[in-house]
C-alpha cells in the first residue's frame, strides 16, 4: 500500500500504553495514526492536518466528554467518530442529540477485533 | 696697706661716710694696723739687744765677775729668742684670720716690758758703778736702745712705754745716785733724755694714728669713686633714650647700648672717638636704606644744619617704618649730648587723636543735640548748625548773646541753678531750661557744659551741648494726667489691686493692697519681685498654711501666677480669708484682685464641718439607720440602710413616709414584732410607734435575709430605727446542713465514679465508683492505691496528665484504660481537680467507664470506612478498568498477530510485558482495598505518618486529575513516627481529599488541593510541650471556605452539607475521634482561598532515633 492510500486515523488517548498498543495495532493494519492526548490536543491535530477517522476516550483530563464531542463534531462535521468509553452510565445520561454523528461506542476494555471490524465498515 | 686685703674689714665703717671714722670698726682697723707695725718694726729692732749684749760683754770681759756676766747675756738671748717666737705666732694667727686684737695688745705689752727690764735691770746689776767710763757707755747704750725702740714701736704707745721705761730708768737713777758729779749728770742726762723719749714717741704714735686714718679714708674714696663710675654707666645703659656724648670737639666720649637695639646698623660705627658727622651720616644710611643716596644727603645735611644751629629734636622714619626723634643739648663745656629716641608708639598715639578729634566732630555734627561754646562771659561764641534744625531759630539769635541775660528773662525751669553753675565756673549737666516764643508758648531744653580753662588756668568759658525736649515734656504731661486717672479709678476700686509687670514685678497697686500683703507691707514698692512679696508673706506668720514650709508655699504661689486665671484662696492668721482673681494682660503683666471673703468662708466651713461629721457618723455606723419625725417621715437614713433593705435611694430620702418604707419591706416578707403573728404587721407596728416605748421587730424577706429593727424614741419626738442584719446568725446551721445533704445526694447517687484522692490513694469512693472498680462497697476502694486501679502503660498519664485548673472553662476529660479488682481491663475516661476535702488538699476524680462508647465508636469507624468504600466504588472500577483495557489490547494484539501469522517475537514479547505491568497495578490497586477494608485491631503501631499521607493521596491523585482536580503536596524530607493505626489515619486524609474534591471541583473546574506536612517542634496550640514535637499535616483547597454558620459544628456526627444519599455526615466525626484517639488534634478554618484542615499528632517520643520506618507505602502498609 503507498503512503497516498492509507487511511489517516486520529487516536485520542490518555492512557500512554493504551495509547501505544493501539496505535501499534493500528499502524499494523495500514492505517496512519496519530495520537493526542487529551481534547486540546486533538483539536489542533486536526487543525494541522485532514483525518479519516477520530477515536476517542471519553474521560481524559483537560477537555473531554460531551464538551469534546460536540467541539470535535463541529470541527469535524462529516468525519466518522468512534468513542472508547468505560464508563457504562454515558448511553443512559447523556441525551441523545450529544451521541449523533457518533459511529459507534466501543466499551472498555476494548476488542481489538471488533475495532478492526468498525473500522473496516465505516472506513471500507 | 690695702683695705682690700682685709676681709675682716668692714667697708660700711671706712671714712667714707663723713671724715669722723670713729666707729667700732675703726678702732678695730686702728688697732690691727698697730699691731701690724709693731711686728714688723718690732723684728728689726729685736735683733739689736742680742748684738748689743755681745759688744758688752766683750767691753765687760774680765771686768766683771763672768758668770754674772753670761747669764745676763744669756737672758738678753732669752728674751730675744721669746720675741721671736712671738712674731712666728702672730704671723700664722693673721694668716689664720684669728687675731684677738685685745689679747695681743696685752701679750704685746707684757713681752716689751720683760724685755726692757732685762736691759734696764740686768745693766744696773751687772755694770761696774764705779767705772764711770762703762756707766757712760751703759748710759749712751741704753739711751740708743730706747731711741731705735722708740721710733720702732712708736705704732703703739703703750709698748713703746712698756719697753723704754724699765729699760732706761733703773740705770739713769742709779747713776744719778752714785754721789759723783759725773755720775749725776750722766743720770740727769738719761731721765731728760727718757722724757724726750716718751714725748717723741707720743708725737710718733699720733702720726701713725693718723696716717692708718688717712689710708682708709683714701681707700673709700678711691672705692666710691668706682662705684659712681659704675652707677653712671648702669644709668646711662638704662635710660631708654641711645646716649652718646661728644666733646667740644665733636668727638663720641661716651655711648650707652641702646643704639645695638634702637639702631642695630649703627652699633658697629659706635667707637669712642667718632666723629659726629660720620655718626650722623651713619645714622642716616641706616634709616633711609631704602631711598636714594639723595635723599640720605639731604637728611644728613638737615642733621647736621640744625646741629650748629640747636635747632634739634628731628624725627626720623625708619625704613622699617618705626620713629626715631634725634635730641641733643648742649654741655657746659661746649660738648654735645646726643639723645635717640623711640617715639613709635607716641606717633601712633597722636595720629589716634586726630582720628578721635575728627570722631567727635562727626559725633557731634550727627547727634541730636546742638552743641555750643561761651566766652568767659557766657556769652556764646559759636553754636553748631544743629540748634537750626532744632530750634528753627538761625544760629546767629544765639550767637553774642549771654546765658546769664537769658536766665534773667526766664522765671521758670532751674536756670537759676544754671546761673549758679556759670557764676562759680562749674560743669553743669542736664539742666531744663524753657525758653518761650512770642506767642509765649514754652520750648524744653536740656543743657549740660564743661567750663574750659585756657592753659594758665584761667576760665574761658563754657563748651556744652542743648537738647529739646519740648516734644518729651508735652508727652510726659499727658502721660502723668492719664497715670492720674488710672491711680483715681484703682484708688476707687472696693477690693485690693495690684498689678505686676511681665517680669512678675509690683508696678501698680492701690492702697487697699498692703493689707493683704502681712509683712510685706514694706515691700510694697516699685519693682519688687511678686517672689519676694510672697516669701515676706510666708514667713511673717501671717499665712498659717505657709508656716511648714514657706518655700513650697511661695513655689506654689509663683505656679499660680503662671496661670493666674484659676482661683486661689489665702486664709490668713487673723481668720481672714482671701479670694485672689488674676489675669493675664496682653503684655504679658498680671493683674491681681484680692476680694475678703472671710464672712461666706467662715459660713461654709461650719455648714460643712456639721454636716460632715454627722454623715461621717451615719455611714460609718455598722447596721442600717432611719430617723424619721414625730409624723412618721424620714429625716435621715445612711447607706448601709440601702444596702440591707435593697431600697433605691428615692425610697428612703428625706419625706418618706416610714410606713411607706415598711410596706416595701413588708413585699414578700414576713414581720414578726416580738412573738406578735406576722399578719397584719403593718398595723401592730403603728401601735407600738403610737406608746412611745422602744421596741424592735425582725422582717424575714422572701430573699432570705433577716432584718432586726430596733425602734428607739427621740426626746423632741421622731424614732431613730436600726436595723441589722441578723441572716447569717439564722441561716447559717440550717444552710450548711442542707447544703452538705444535698451535695452527698448528689454524689451518692452520681452514675459516674466520684472519689476523692489523696497522697495517691482513695480516701473517699461513691457506690457508682465502688461498682465501676468491681467492689461490692465503696470500702473496699477506700485506702487503696489508684495506680492499683490504672492500666499500667497509662500510668504516666495517670500522674500528670488530667488534672484540671479549678478555674478553667472547660473541662476535657482524659482517656486512659483502667483495671478492676479483678485484673479487667476496661476503658475510662477521667477529669480531677484539686480541692480541699477535709481541711487537707485533695484531689476530686471524676470517672466515665468508656467500654461501651468505644465499642460503638469502632463500630462507627468501621461503618463509615464501608461507606467511604462504597462511594469510591464507581472510581476504583475506573481505576481497574484502565489496566484491564491495555491487558485486553494487548492480548488482542498479540492473538491477532499469530492468527495473521505473523510471527513477531519482539511485538509478542512488548505486549506480553505491557499485560504483566498491568496486572501489577492492578494487584496494588487491589491489594490496597483489601487493606483499606480490613479491620484493624486496637493496638497501635509505630508509623510514619507523612508515608500515610503518600499513600492516601496516590489512591486519588489519577481519579481526581480525571475529575479536574489537581493534589498538589508539599511534604518534608524528613520522617517521624506516630503511634496508632496507619489505615485509620489514611482514612481520615481520604476524608479531607474527598470533601477537598467535592469543594473545589462543584462551582468552578480546575480547582486544587494542596496536601502539607512538616514536623513541629513546638505546639500550635498553648498546650504543654510535648517531648518530640508534632507531626502537623495540613490540607486545603481553594473552594471558597466552609460557611462561619458550621464551622464550630463541622466534627458533629451527622452533619453535612452534602444532597442526601451523597454523605454520610460521619466523615469527620470519625476523623476526629481516629485523631483524638492518637492523642492528637484536628482543625478546621478558613484560609484566604478555602478550608483549611490541620491535623497535628503527637511524634513517639524515642520512635525517631532508632525505629523510624522507611518512608514508603508499603511501610505504612505492613
Amino acid at each position: 500500500m503507498s503512503e497516498t492510500m492509507r487511511r489517516r486515523i486520529l487516536v485520542v488517548e490518555d492512557e500512554a500504553d493504551a495509547a501505544a498498543t493501539l496505535s501499534e495495532f493500528l499502524l499494523r493494519q495500514g492505517y496512519a495514526v496519530v495520537v493526542a492526548q487529551n481534547g486540546n490536543e486533538a483539536l489542533a491535530r486536526i487543525g494541522e492536518s485532514a483525518f479519516d477517522l477520530v477515536l476517542t476516550d471519553l474521560r481524559m483530563p483537560g477537555l473531554d466528554g460531551i464538551p469534546f464531542l460536540g467541539a470535535l463534531r463541529d470541527a469535524l462535521p462529516t468525519t466518522p467518530i468512534i468513542v472508547m468509553t468505560g464508563h457504562g452510565a454515558m448511553s443512559e445520561t447523556q441525551p441523545g442529540d450529544a451521541m449523533s454523528g457518533i459511529a459507534a461506542v466501543l466499551w472498555k476494555p476494548l476488542s481489538l477485533r471488533e475495532i478492526s471490524l468498525k473500522l473496516h465498515d465505516i472506513l471500507g | 696697706m690695702n683695705a682690700h686685703e682685709h676681709p675682716d674689714t668692714d667697708p660700711a665703717a671706712q671714712p667714707g661716710s663723713g671724715g669722723a671714722g670713729r666707729g667700732r670698726g675703726y678702732d678695730e682697723r686702728l688697732l690691727r694696723e698697730q699691731l701690724l707695725a709693731l711686728n714688723r718694726q718690732g723684728r728689726v729692732s729685736n735683733a739689736i739687744p742680742p748684738i748689743n749684749a755681745v759688744i758688752a760683754t766683750v767691753l765687760l770681759w774680765g771686768a766683771v765677775p763672768t758668770a754674772t756676766l753670761l747669764g745676763w747675756v744669756a737672758v738678753v738671748w732669752a728674751v730675744a729668742a721669746a720675741r721671736l717666737w712671738f712674731y712666728g705666732r702672730f704671723d700664722r694667727a693673721m694668716a689664720e684670720g684669728e687675731v684677738d686684737g685685745e689679747v695681743w695688745r696685752k701679750f704685746c705689752v707684757a713681752v716689751y716690758a720683760v724685755a726692757g727690764a732685762s736691759w734696764g735691770v740686768g745693766s744696773v746689776v751687772v755694770f761696774p758703778p764705779d767705772n764711770i767710763l762703762l756707766q757712760a757707755f751703759l748710759i749712751i747704750f741704753v739711751l740708743g736702745t730706747a731711741a731705735g725702740a722708740t721710733a720702732s714701736l712708736a705704732p703703739y704707745f703703750p709698748a713703746m712705754v712698756a719697753y723704754i721705761l724699765p729699760l732706761v730708768m733703773p740705770v739713769s737713777i742709779h747713776v744719778y745716785f752714785m754721789e759723783s758729779p759725773s755720775h749725776s749728770i750722766l743720770g740727769a742726762t738719761g731721765v731728760v733724755f727718757l722724757t724726750a723719749l716718751v714725748l717723741m714717741g707720743r708725737a710718733g704714735n699720733r702720726n701713725f694714728t693718723e696716717s692708718v686714718r688717712l689710708g682708709i679714708i683714701n681707700e673709700g674714696l678711691v672705692d666710691g669713686l668706682e662705684r659712681t663710675q659704675r652707677r653712671l654707666e648702669d644709668a646711662l645703659d638704662s635710660i631708654e633714650e641711645a646716649f652718646a656724648l661728644f666733646d667740644r670737639g665733636d668727638r663720641l666720649v661716651e655711648f650707652n647700648e641702646n643704639f645695638r637695639t634702637l639702631v642695630p646698623e649703627l652699633a658697629r660705627t659706635m667707637t669712642v672717638g667718632l666723629e659726629y658727622d660720620r655718626f650722623a651720616r651713619a645714622l642716616c644710611e641706616s634709616a633711609f636704606a631704602s631711598r636714594p643716596e639723595t635723599t640720605v644727603e639731604e637728611w644728613h645735611g638737615e642733621i647736621a644744619r640744625r646741629h650748629r644751629g640747636g635747632e634739634m629734636p628731628i624725627e626720623l622714619r625708619m625704613s622699617d617704618g618705626r620713629w626715631v626723634s634725634l635730641n641733643e643739648r648742649r654741655t657746659k663745656d661746649g660738648g654735645t649730648v646726643s639723645l635717640l629716641s623711640d617715639i613709635t608708639d607716641l606717633k601712633r598715639r597722636e595720629s589716634e587723636i586726630a582720628v578721635s578729634e575728627q570722631r567727635f566732630r562727626d559725633f557731634t555734627a550727627a547727634a541730636s543735640d546742638w552743641a555750643w561754646e561761651t566766652d568767659s562771659q557766657g556769652r556764646f561764641r559759636s553754636v553748631s548748625g544743629r540748634y537750626t534744625e532744632v530750634s528753627g531759630r538761625p544760629t546767629d539769635f544765639l550767637i553774642g548773646r549771654s546765658l546769664l541775660e537769658m536766665a534773667a528773662d526766664e522765671p521758670d525751669g532751674e536756670w537759676r541753678q544754671l546761673v549758679g553753675a556759670v557764676q562759680s565756673h562749674r560743669p553743669f549737666r542736664n539742666i531744663h531750661v524753657v525758653r518761650r516764643d512770642r506767642h509765649e508758648r514754652p520750648f524744653h531744653f536740656l543743657m549740660s557744659a564743661v567750663p574750659i580753662f585756657d592753659e594758665e588756668g584761667v576760665f574761658a568759658g563754657y563748651r556744652g551741648t542743648g537738647s529739646d525736649i519740648s516734644a518729651m515734656i508735652a508727652a510726659e504731661t499727658r502721660a502723668r494726667e492719664a497715670q492720674t486717672r488710672l491711680f483715681e479709678a484703682i484708688e476707687s476700686f472696693p477690693a485690693s489691686f495690684v498689678l505686676f509687670d511681665e517680669s512678675d514685678r509690683l508696678i501698680l497697686w492701690n492702697s487697699r493692697a498692703p493689707e493683704y500683703f502681712p509683712g510685706a507691707t514694706r515691700l510694697m514698692v516699685s519693682g519688687t519681685s511678686y517672689t519676694e512679696i510672697m516669701g515676706a508673706c510666708a514667713r511673717s506668720g501671717a499665712i498659717p498654711e505657709a508656716e511648714d514650709d514657706p518655700d513650697a508655699w511661695v513655689e506654689g504661689a509663683v505656679a499660680w501666677l503662671r496661670h493666674p486665671e484659676r482661683r486661689r484662696e489665702v486664709s490668713f492668721a487673723d481668720g481672714r480669708h482671701v479670694n485672689v482673681l488674676g489675669r493675664r494682660t496682653a503684655d504679658g503683666s498680671v493683674v491681681c484682685v484680692l476680694t475678703d471673703i472671710t464672712d461666706i468662708r467662715l459660713g461654709q466651713e461650719e455648714l460643712a464641718e456639721k454636716t460632715s461629721q454627722l454623715q461621717a457618723t451615719l455611714e460609718g455606723m455598722g447596721e442600717g439607720l432611719i430617723v424619721v419625725d414625730r409624723h412618721l417621715r424620714v429625716t435621715l437614713s445612711n447607706s448601709r440602710l440601702r444596702r440591707l433593705s435593697g431600697l433605691p435611694e428615692e425610697a428612703v430620702a428625706p419625706g418618706v413616709p416610714f410606713a411607706d418604707i415598711l410596706d416595701r419591706l413588708d413585699e414578700g416578707a414576713d414581720i414578726e414584732v416580738e412573738g406578735d403573728t406576722a399578719d397584719a404587721a403593718v398595723g401592730v407596728l403603728f401601735d407600738h410607734f403610737g406608746t412611745g416605748l422602744p421596741f424592735r421587730f425582725e422582717v424575714r424577706r422572701q430573699s432570705g435575709r433577716v432584718l432586726l429593727v430596733r425602734a428607739n424614741p427621740m426626746p423632741e419626738g421622731g424614732w431613730v430605727c436600726v436595723f441589722t442584719d441578723i441572716t447569717a446568725e439564722r441561716n447559717v446551721t440550717a444552710a450548711l446542713a442542707e447544703s452538705e445533704d444535698r451535695y452527698r445526694r448528689l454524689i451518692e447517687t452520681s452514675p459516674d465514679m466520684v472519689a476523692v484522692q489523696r497522697a495517691g490513694r482513695f480516701v473517699f469512693v461513691n457506690a457508682a465508683g465502688a461498682r465501676m472498680l468491681g467492689a461490692r462497697t465503696p470500702l473496699d476502694v477506700v485506702g487503696r492505691r489508684v495506680l492499683d486501679f490504672i492500666h499500667p502503660d497509662d500510668h504516666d498519664r495517670a500522674r500528670h496528665g488530667y488534672t484540671i485548673h479549678a478555674d478553667a472553662d472547660v473541662v476535657s476529660f482524659t482517656e486512659m484504660r483502667g483495671r478492676k479488682l479483678d485484673g479487667m481491663s476496661f476503658d475510662l475516661e477521667a477529669a480531677s481537680f484539686d480541692f480541699t476535702y477535709q481541711g487537707h488538699p485533695a484531689t476530686l476524680v471524676f470517672v466515665r467507664d468508656i467500654t461501651e462508647r468505644k465499642m460503638a465508636q469502632a463500630q462507627l469507624v468501621q461503618t463509615s470506612k464501608l461507606a467511604l468504600l462504597g462511594e469510591m466504588a464507581a472510581s476504583i472500577a475506573h481505576e481497574l478498568n484502565q489496566p484491564l483495557n491495555i491487558i485486553r489490547m494487548a492480548a488482542d494484539a498479540s492473538l491477532i498477530l499469530m492468527e495473521e501469522g505473523r510471527d513477531d517475537p519482539e511485538n509478542h514479547r512488548l505486549e506480553f510485558e505491557r499485560i504483566s505491568s498491568q496486572t501489577e497495578r492492578m494487584a496494588a490497586i487491589i491489594n490496597h482495598m483489601r487493606v483499606f477494608s480490613r479491620r484493624d485491631d486496637d493496638s497501635g503501631t509505630l508509623f510514619d505518618p507523612i508515608a500515610c499521607v503518600e499513600g492516601a493521596i496516590s489512591l486519588v491523585r489519577d481519579q481526581y486529575r480525571l475529575d479536574g482536580v489537581e493534589i498538589r503536596e508539599v511534604l518534608p524530607p524528613r520522617t517521624a513516627s506516630v503511634r496508632g493505626q496507619p489505615i485509620r489515619l489514611e482514612q481520615v486524609i481520604l476524608n479531607l481529599l474527598a470533601n477537598a474534591r467535592d469543594a473545589v471541583s462543584a462551582p468552578r473546574a480546575g480547582g486544587a488541593i494542596e496536601v502539607s506536612a512538616f514536623l513541629a517542634d513546638e505546639p500550635g496550640d498553648g498546650r504543654a510541650r510535648r517531648d518530640g514535637g508534632e507531626v502537623v499535616i495540613v490540607v486545603s483547597d481553594d473552594g471558597g471556605g466552609i460557611p462561619a454558620d458550621n464551622l464550630h459544628r463541622i466534627f458533629d456526627p451527622f452533619f453535612t452539607t452534602k444532597q442526601v444519599g451523597k454523605g454520610t455526615g460521619l466523615g469527620l466525626a470519625i476523623g476526629y475521634s481516629i485523631v483524638t484517639a492518637m492523642q492528637g488534634t484536628i482543625s478546621a478554618a478558613n484560609g484566604p482561598r478555602g478550608a483549611v484542615f490541620e491535623i497535628r499528632l503527637p511524634v513517639s517520643a524515642g520512635a525517631q532515633a532508632g525505629r523510624v520506618a522507611p518512608r514508603s507505602r508499603e511501610a505504612a502498609e505492613s
